[in-house]
């Protein structure tokens, strides 16, 4: 008998157990002197995956290197997360020094508050585009806390926006 | 007294939670998500490391000389040279329990590979793998598709096609795959057939023949021990010999795969050898990072040794987690959390339909019963 196939061949007509991981973020949204703050919990083996963290290998990092993406999160978050007041887009930044690390579950994440700068604070949405294109199975679970809306939402690549439709 | 809770403050996008019009279920995910924002907002484990701290990401996972050899050419030469024969590696090395994440090394080998290696054969292979592990069988059949339309007799494309139509529980188009390598090797041909005859209900002559070829070869290579243990333990168990089946799979332990862990962590808690699974499943090196599913298992062992509930804790975090993200994938694990951990004879009925609906296999269609059977038990007893 000739075996002339990989091993893959056998790997795969073994059942599958369904091998991978959920990627899920957090993100709080509340009010602080009268503007939106945002607070992005994400993890950084997932900021590191989609190449955010410039680490030497994917299984440790030094806070430093993780302070040293400061310009390409700040750009990420730039280009990724929208907060819209009325119809202006509110300014969104970050800055390391009030980065923080938790772990939660079995992943280490990063805390990143994000301070906003909106002509209005009414009639605000959110839209999340993070980290969908290198983790298939992200979500984000977001808690919004600005009166008189207070609510959790899930937001999905399929569902980016909260609330999903804007008051008229 | 109906009892309101503010579920309309509760969003999600999906569909699948959307459409579910479900009083029980929509409470459950309401408290699962409040839950799990709960536990990121535990600001006890806040921190502010110092600039040179290390942080571990994820266990390093010990790479083999190829793995490491075929990483350092591609720091070079970035080309499907390299990139498949990896992925290849890091798909059939995440079937070991603890290893998921080079499932996702190899995802990402796959998504950044250049054109023209989307025009062969190994690249369709390597993403019919990808996409049956992820239960999605219709894509995976699609992607093999492609493999047959450069090859139409390709071995691995035929006995993976037949393998996920076995999931799927379409047994004509499974046996039809395996027909389709009958000239290039008996061995394998009569080897799915056998599998897809014992899906047809023939357990005992399938058994018997299969039994017998497994006898008649003197030295297997190991990998197609494991596959055909697999069957064999699949073919004793539906016979009702559950000590056979265990003792199938008992000797290649070690080397096998987290779906035929699953099937013998099930089998012994089914003899009542629970101090068995606790000790093989807290022995695997990478235990820190095996799937929920045999994280589920231990915490089941755990609980019948009436050990303190350690195992079971993380667990249910990990559950509540899935609970708030409404997701639909890996469902099998809910309906048996929800049978076993949090009694919950109607939750475990809908996450075990939404399980038969993706996968068809014996074990499947087993989940769906106890399920059922728990909840008519439960409301005969609430009569």
């Amino acid at each position: 008998m000739k075996y002339i196939f990989t091993l893959l061949l056998i790997a795969a007509l073994i059942k599958p157990a369904l091998a991978h991981k959920f990627s899920t973020a957090y993100m709080d949204v509340t009010q602080q002197a009268g503007q939106p703050t945002l607070l992005w919990k994400v993890a950084i083996h997932d900021l590191a995956l989609a190449g955010l963290i410039q680490a030497p290998n994917s299984h440790k990092v030094s806070w430093q290197q993780v302070l040293d993406s400061e310009a390409r999160l700040q750009g990420y978050i730039t280009q990724r997360l929208t907060l819209i007041s009325g119809n202006e887009p509110c300014q969104l930044k970050t800055a390391a020094t009030d980065w923080l690390a938790q772990r939660l579950l079995q992943d280490m994440f990063l805390l990143l508050p994000i301070q906003t700068n909106c002509v209005d604070s009414a009639d605000l949405q959110l839209s999340y585009q993070a980290l969908f294109d290198s983790q298939h199975s992200h979500k984000l679970l977001l808690s919004w806390q600005l009166p008189p809306l207070k609510a959790n939402a899930v937001l999905t690549a399929k569902s980016p926006q909260y609330p999903s439709h804007k008051a008229e | 007294m109906l009892i309101y809770l503010p579920i309309s403050n509760t969003h999600y996008g999906g569909a699948s939670f959307g459409s579910v019009n479900y009083f029980g279920y929509n409470m459950r995910w309401f408290f699962s998500i409040v839950m799990a924002l709960g536990l990121s907002s535990a600001n006890a484990t806040e921190f502010k490391p110092a600039a040179g701290q290390q942080i571990i990401l994820q266990a390093e996972l010990p790479e083999t000389a190829d793995m490491q050899q075929l990483r350092q050419a591609l720091m070079y030469q970035r080309d499907s040279t390299a990139t498949l024969p990896l992925a290849q590696l890091y798909l059939i090395g995440a079937r070991q329990p603890g290893y998921d994440d080079w499932f996702h090394q190899a995802e990402q080998l796959l998504r950044n590979v250049d054109d023209a290696a989307r025009q062969g054969l190994e690249y369709w292979l390597l993403l019919a793998d990808v996409q049956q592990q992820q239960h999605q069988f219709a894509a995976a059949l699609l992607s093999l598709e492609q493999v047959f339309a450069l090859q139409p007799r390709h071995i691995q494309a035929s006995l993976m096609a037949a393998r996920v139509y076995l999931a799927l529980h379409q047994l004509e188009p499974a046996q039809q795959a395996c027909s389709r390598i009958w000239q290039q090797d008996l061995f394998l041909f009569s080897v799915c057939s056998y599998e897809v005859a014992g899906r047809r209900g023939d357990w005992q002559q399938s058994y018997v023949a299969l039994q017998q070829l497994w006898q008649r070869q003197s030295s297997l290579p190991p990998a197609i021990d494991i596959w055909l243990r697999g069957i064999l333990a699949e073919q004793a168990e539906q016979l009702g010999l559950f000590e056979t089946a265990q003792q199938w799979l008992s000797p290649v332990l070690a080397q096998a795969p987290t779906s035929l862990w699953l099937k013998w962590a099930d089998l012994s808690l089914l003899l009542g050898q629970a101090d068995a699974v606790y000790q093989s499943i807290t022995a695997i090196p990478q235990r820190q990072n095996i799937a929920d599913s045999l994280l589920l298992r231990l915490a089941m062992a755990e609980q019948q040794l009436a050990k303190p509930a350690q195992f079971g804790k993380q667990l249910g975090e990990r559950m509540q987690l899935r609970l708030a993200r409404g997701d639909t994938d890996h469902a099998a694990d809910l309906a048996l959390y929800f049978l076993h951990f949090v009694p919950d004879p109607a939750a475990a009925v809908h996450w075990a339909e939404l399980n038969y609906q993706r996968a068809k296999e014996p074990d499947d269609v087993r989940l769906l019963t106890l399920s059922q059977q728990a909840q008519q038990q439960s409301l005969g007893s609430s009569e």
